[in-house]
Order: structure tokens, then sequence, then C-alpha cells
């Protein structure tokens, strides 16, 4: 199942770098990728059309790498804080890495200027982060942090944090299309820039997230019974929130707040493969890339020369596909 | 090498649920643990499996202080089978008990064949293996305990710790849960302590019981020792009458409606007045039963102490005592003697007769020649009681001859009684 939707995300891959204002073969893509690996890329011949190999590997390429990890991301984090929270309502966003992000993002754009623009994916990570920390910090009470005070201090902080964005994009007298579009998410001008700034985070996280796949399983049957069977409960919030929460401020920071993906996609996932965390961890990270990639692609696509915000083509897309899912299997879920 | 608790004081927040609990669960023992709502037995689990720390006190596992040991080191010795708390999301039952290998598995580590031959046991050793592919979720009450408890054997514990598992279930899933902890405890050596809100269920599966009352031990020792009708009604305020299991012989449970007036209120109904001569607990069932049944009783002569000195007390009735190990004095002898002519029916239960209580036969051979009714129960031949040396053995030929029915049990002389006493008044006291 994984192999599955490892060939899907690939196959999804081949064809974003393809499409677009100026088409590619599939052919051609495959062969410009192939030549770039060592070894085997030397015997291949060049023939493909001229500037084509600049729109698939500068243009097109850092955009769909970042699509996929950001997509993955949102997936394996949405699928970690419902199992941790007990709860199919949580998603990457509900501790308020969301909104923190969102009022970093909004402050650097309110100073204006070329500098402040650029700024603006650092700002973002930070005001995630102080958000994060804001939060787990309210939640903690007697040396321990209850799941459910989690889930009432990140409601807490976030609608506090939204209103914040609110008030300054309201006061700030400039135009709000440029906040608005980041609040929707997108990949708009992403370059290899953002990749290389937010894959390591991204990366490390979610590599602590698949490694505690099992703790998640534990936790399943609730807290108490976790504990029964030797996890340490408290450090394993704590990792997992910290790495979860992580990977997705460094997602936000170049992506913009981008909806669904991190809630419907563990669903869907869930659906096909299981509750067990061991493979619905790496799958929901791979449909979560697959999708992403996939909107991604539509988004550039679909009404040239405009640019629909991600969010709004994953809401559009996966919206009806999961409620298809669901009438399916309606009497196995929940 | 137990399990133990020494001194446990355990709170929530400042609401203190456990006060200075000592207790232990022995390698290989089959405990029970029983007590009203909220008097603290699922904290006391909580606590012995390092899931909730003491505020005064120390849980030993094996010699070594619970607090110091990791929480994998604990799963690797304790498992413990919650109250049922259902997954969020469908999980196959082997999925489910794979993760009792989580305290032996390394972070990364997968699970290799010596798990997966651990799981497969664990399924057949709870009869699961044919649910091994379904979906938890989609299992009976009954088939969803045996998974968990499977999952708790997939840890290889010496101590499994079960918070009411046959709660909700129908009898005969009662029965398969307890008889399954019974062959696990008997063939596998393993040490079970199981909550249970069924006394009877307790005192049929338990080898020893814990009486839990409001965060403190009130009795400890086997069900005969525990389940007391004077425990129940301190511990619970419930009047209830102690029987045996007809098969298994051990104490059984019956409560008496709390509809139902008091026996001294019921005395125009089944008026009949009987007089119990007991002692050294041979009149303990009968005193129940009888009191159950709605006689009005009185007993003596009883020794303090006396087991069926406690039953008498607990059951409210006149009891003529005489002290610890001591002979029955003359005044003593002189009230039994009275209250024997004041009684419809003068019952001598099946005692062994010594030098102390000699006298208490001789007064019930004088009550028969006095025109008093007896019923003597004979269930072991006389001679075998008799450590006077013959004397008593001649007396109670003598009473043998006078009484009005011999009965081979303490239940023939029950049924007897409540068939001579429903039919009619008994023989009225001026």
């Amino acid at each position: 199942m994984l192999l599955a939707l490892a060939t899907l995300l690939a196959a999804f891959c081949l064809v974003a770098l393809g499409r677009g204002a100026v088409a590619v073969p599939v052919g051609d893509v495959a062969r410009i990728l192939v030549a770039r690996l060592p070894l085997v890329g030397d015997r291949l011949l060049t023939a493909w059309a001229a500037g084509h190999e600049q729109i698939v590997l500068v243009v097109r390429a850092p955009r769909v790498v970042l699509a996929a990890g950001v997509g993955a991301t949102l997936g394996l984090s949405g699928a970690a804080f419902q199992g941790l929270l007990r709860n199919p309502m949580a998603d990457p966003y509900v501790i308020g890495v969301s909104s923190g992000a969102a009022l970093g993002a909004t402050v650097a754009m309110s100073l204006g200027g070329g500098l402040a623009r650029g700024l603006v994916p650092v700002a973002a990570f930070g005001g995630a982060l102080a958000s994060i920390a804001a939060v787990y910090s309210l939640a903690r009470s007697g040396g321990r942090v209850p799941l459910l005070n989690l889930l009432l201090a990140g409601i807490a902080v976030s609608s506090f944090l939204s209103a914040l964005v609110s008030a300054l994009m309201v006061f700030t007298h400039r135009d709000v299309r440029p906040v608005l579009f980041w609040l929707m998410g997108g990949f708009g001008g992403r370059g290899w820039f953002h990749v290389l700034a937010a894959y390591p985070y991204m990366l490390a996280g979610g590599l602590v997230v698949l490694a505690s796949a099992r703790e998640l399983n534990a936790l399943l049957l609730g807290e108490d019974s976790a504990r029964q069977l030797g996890v340490d409960v408290e450090r394993a919030k704590l990792v997992l929130v910290g790495a979860a929460s992580l990977a997705t401020a460094a997602a936000v920071s170049v992506s913009g707040i981008i909806g669904f993906v991190g809630l419907v996609v563990p669903h869907i996932t869930r659906l096909v493969v299981g509750a067990d965390h061991r493979i619905l961890l790496p799958g929901s990270a791979l449909a979560g890339a697959a999708l992403l990639v996939m909107a991604d692609t539509v988004a550039r696509i679909a009404l040239p020369p405009a640019e629909i915000p991600v969010g709004i083509v994953t809401a559009l897309v996966g919206g009806p596909f999961f409620l298809y899912l669901l009438r399916r299997a309606h009497s196995r879920f929940w | 090498m137990a399990l133990s608790l020494e001194g446990i004081t355990a709170a929530y927040g400042r609401r203190e649920v456990l006060r200075d609990l000592d207790f232990e669960l022995a390698p290989g023992a089959f405990a029970g643990l029983i007590g009203p709502n909220a008097a603290g037995k699922s904290t006391l689990l909580k606590v012995m499996t390092r899931v909730l720390p003491p505020a005064r006190g120390r849980v030993i596992l094996e010699g070594r202080d619970l607090g110091e040991l990791s929480p994998l080191a604990v799963a690797r010795r304790v498992a413990a089978v919650g109250q049922e708390t259902p997954p969020l999301f469908p999980l196959a039952v082997q999925d489910l008990v794979l993760m009792g290998r989580f305290p032996h598995l390394g972070r990364f580590r997968s699970e290799g064949p010596r798990d997966l031959a651990a799981v497969r046991r664990a399924l057949a050793l709870t009869g699961t293996l044919p649910l091994a592919g379904r979906n938890f979720a989609d299992l009976s009450a009954g088939e969803r305990q045996r998974v968990l408890i499977a999952r708790a054997l997939a840890q290889q514990p010496a101590y499994l710790l079960l918070d009411e598992p046959t709660a909700h279930l129908d009898i005969n899933f009662q029965v398969e849960i307890m008889d399954l902890l019974r062959r696990l405890n008997r063939r596998e050596g393993l040490a079970v302590l199981v909550v249970l809100h069924d006394l009877n269920l307790a005192a049929l599966y338990c080898d020893e019981l814990a009486l839990i009352h409001r965060g403190r031990l009130h009795s400890r020792g086997t069900p005969e020792q525990v389940l007391l009708s004077s425990h129940l009604e301190e511990v619970y305020g419930s009047r209830t009458v102690i029987s045996r299991h007809p098969l298994q012989g051990v104490p059984q449970v019956t409560l008496v409606s709390g509809r139902e007036a008091p026996p001294e209120e019921r005395a125009d109904r089944l008026s009949h007045l009987v007089h119990v001569v007991g002692g050294g607990g041979s009149a303990t069932w009968l005193l129940e039963a009888l009191a159950a049944a709605g006689f009005r009783l009185t007993a003596g002569v009883l020794n303090r102490g006396d087991s069926d000195w406690v039953v008498a007390r607990s059951l409210g009735i006149e009891v003529v005592e005489a002290p610890p190990f001591s002979a029955v004095d003359a005044a003593a002898r002189r009230r039994n003697a009275h209250l024997m002519r004041e009684a419809d029916w003068i019952v001598l239960a099946d005692i062994p007769f010594g030098r102390g209580n000699l006298a208490n036969l001789e007064d019930v051979r004088d009550a028969l020649v006095a025109g008093g009714r007896g019923v003597v129960i004979e269930a072991t031949p006389p001679a075998e009681r008799d450590f006077t040396g013959g004397a008593a053995t001649a007396v109670y030929a003598e009473v043998i001859n006078r009484a009005a029915e011999v009965a081979q049990s303490d239940l023939d002389a029950l049924r007897w009684l409540v068939e001579r006493g429903a039919l009619g008044p008994g023989r009225m006291v001026p």
C-alpha cells in the first residue's frame, strides 16, 4: 500500500513538472531528471527542447519539491495530533502554529518594504514557535500536560492571535490582498532557497514523529493504558508536540496556511490502511505529498494566467472525495 | 519477591483517595479487590502500575522501589487491563495485541519472530486466535475483554492486574473471563489481582480477598474471613445473608431487600422464637439463614470473640455470653435456661463438647425434660465430638431421645423449622 502511494506521488510529480504555461512532455521531464543523476546521467542523449531544462529544474522543480515536503509534513503532523489528542477533529494547527505564523507574517508584511517582504518566512517561523511555546506552558499543570488542556489552550491562543491578525489588517490601511493570499497558502514564486530553508526542520521533525509510531499506537487506548505498557507519556507528548509543531511551523513559514490537508489526509489514509500508526504515519505523509503536488498543479494551470490559492483547491478537490470515502465506509468508521 | 504496597497514601490533587494502605500480591497468588464505588480500588491499581505516583509510602516490585524503575522495566513485570476505553479509530486485533510487546522493543528495533510468537501465544491462551484479523470495535464485549487480556499477556508479565474485567458482561462471559484468569493463574503461574464488583464471583474464584473501605484496607484474608455480613454491613451499609455455595462450598452473599422490615417487626408474621446453642463456628450459617427466614432468635452460651458470637452480635439478637476460653458460669447458665424456656424451638448445633461447654448440653437436656421442643443437628457422629471422656455422649443420648427432630445437616434443620414455623403462631409466652 505504501508502495502504491509512493508510485502515485512520483507520477503526480512528473505530471506537475511537465504541465504549465509551457508544456514539457512527460518523457522529456523524466530524461531531464535522470540526466542529473550521477553515473547514469552521462550516458543519456540530451534530446529535449532548449529552455525546457531551465523551466523544469529552476522554475517548477523547487515548487514541486516544496509542495511534496509541505504536504507530507501536514499529513504526518495531522495524523500525529489526531492520535496523540485522541480527537478526530485535530489538525497540525490545533495548538496554534498557524495563527502564530500568521501573526508573524502579517507583522512583517505590514512593515512593508523589500527587506520585510524577504523576512516573511522568518517572521512566520518565529511567530509559530512562540505560539507553540506559549500554548504548551499554558497547558502545563502539576508537572503534567493534560491533553484537554493542550487542546483548550491551543484554541484560546489561536483565537487571541487571529484577533491580532485581523486588527493589524484593518488598521494598517494597506492592500490586504497579499496578506489574504499568504493566509490561504500557496507556492507561487518559491524557489530552491525556500526548499533549503524549510526541509531540515520538516525532515527532522518528520523523522522523530515516524519513530514514535508505537507510542502513538499505545496511546490509542488512552493515557493510563499507555503508561501501563511502559510508555513515558509525558515525554512522548513533549517529543511529539515539539517535533510535529516544528515541522509544521517550517512548512507554514514557506507556504502559508494550507488548510484541509492536515485534517483530512490522515482520515483518508486511515480508511485505506487502518489505524496502526506504523503504517498510518508514512501513509499520511505520502498521501499528503501526493495531494498537495496535485493541488498545486491544478492551482497553477486551472485559470491561466491567474493562480488559485492552493488551500482553495485542496478543499474543493479533497472535500467531496473525503465525503465519498466516508459514505462508502460509514459502518466501519467512528 | 512480590508486588507490595507499604503505607501508601495516594491523592488526586488534594483529595486523598488511599490512606496508609498496606497490601501484598505474592507471586502466583489469585487475589480479589472488593469494596464499594469510590473506595479506591481502581486508584490502587494505578498506584501499583506506576500510573499514579503515591503521595506517601512505597510500592515495592521484587525488592525494588517502583519509582526508581523505568516505565519499561515495570511494564515487563506488571501488566494491567483497565476499564475498557474503546480505541478512537478502527484497529485490528493482532495489531492491538502486538502493542503488548512495547516494553520489550527498542525504539528502532522492529518486531521480530520472538515478538510474533509471544503475540500468537497470547492469542491462543485467550482463545482469540480466530479473531486476529478482525476489527477490535466489531467484537462482542466478552471478546474485547479477552483481547485486552491477550495484550497484557503479550507483555509476558509476572503480575496481571485487572479492573472489573467482568463489568457489563452477561453471566456466560463473566464465567468465561474468570475461568480464563484462573487457568492463567494455575497453569502459567501468573499472579492475578482483580477488582470485582460481584462479591459472589470474587468468593468463587479468588483465593484471597481484600476489602477496601474509604481508601483503607478494611479486612483481608480468605473469602470466608472477609465475606461476613457484619463486614458488608459496615462497608456497604447493606443487610446481607452469607450462605454456602452448594457445589464449591465458598461463601455466597444474598442481599436482603431494603424494603423488608427488620426481623423484630416481622414477629407477628413468623413469630416462632428459636434459641440456638452453638459455638466454634458451628452455627454461623444457621444463625444467618434463620434470621433471613424471619425467625426471632436468641443464642447462648457463646464465648466472646467466637465466630458464632460475632455473627450473633452482627444480627443484633440476644446472646448469653461468657469470657473467651473459659467455662460457662452459673449466672450465664440461668439466663441461658430462661431463654430456652421462652423459645418455641431449641436448636443444638453440630458442636464439639469439652469441659467448657458441657454445661450447655446439660441445660439443653434439662430444657427438653421440662417440655421444650428440640431440634438436634447431627452431621458428625457424637462420639467424634466428645472431648470429655464419655460424659457428653451420655447426656447427648438423653437429648436425642427427647428431641422433636434429628437433622442430618444445617439445611435439613432449616427446612424442618421453616415448615413448622410457617404453620402458625408459636407458643405464646406469658
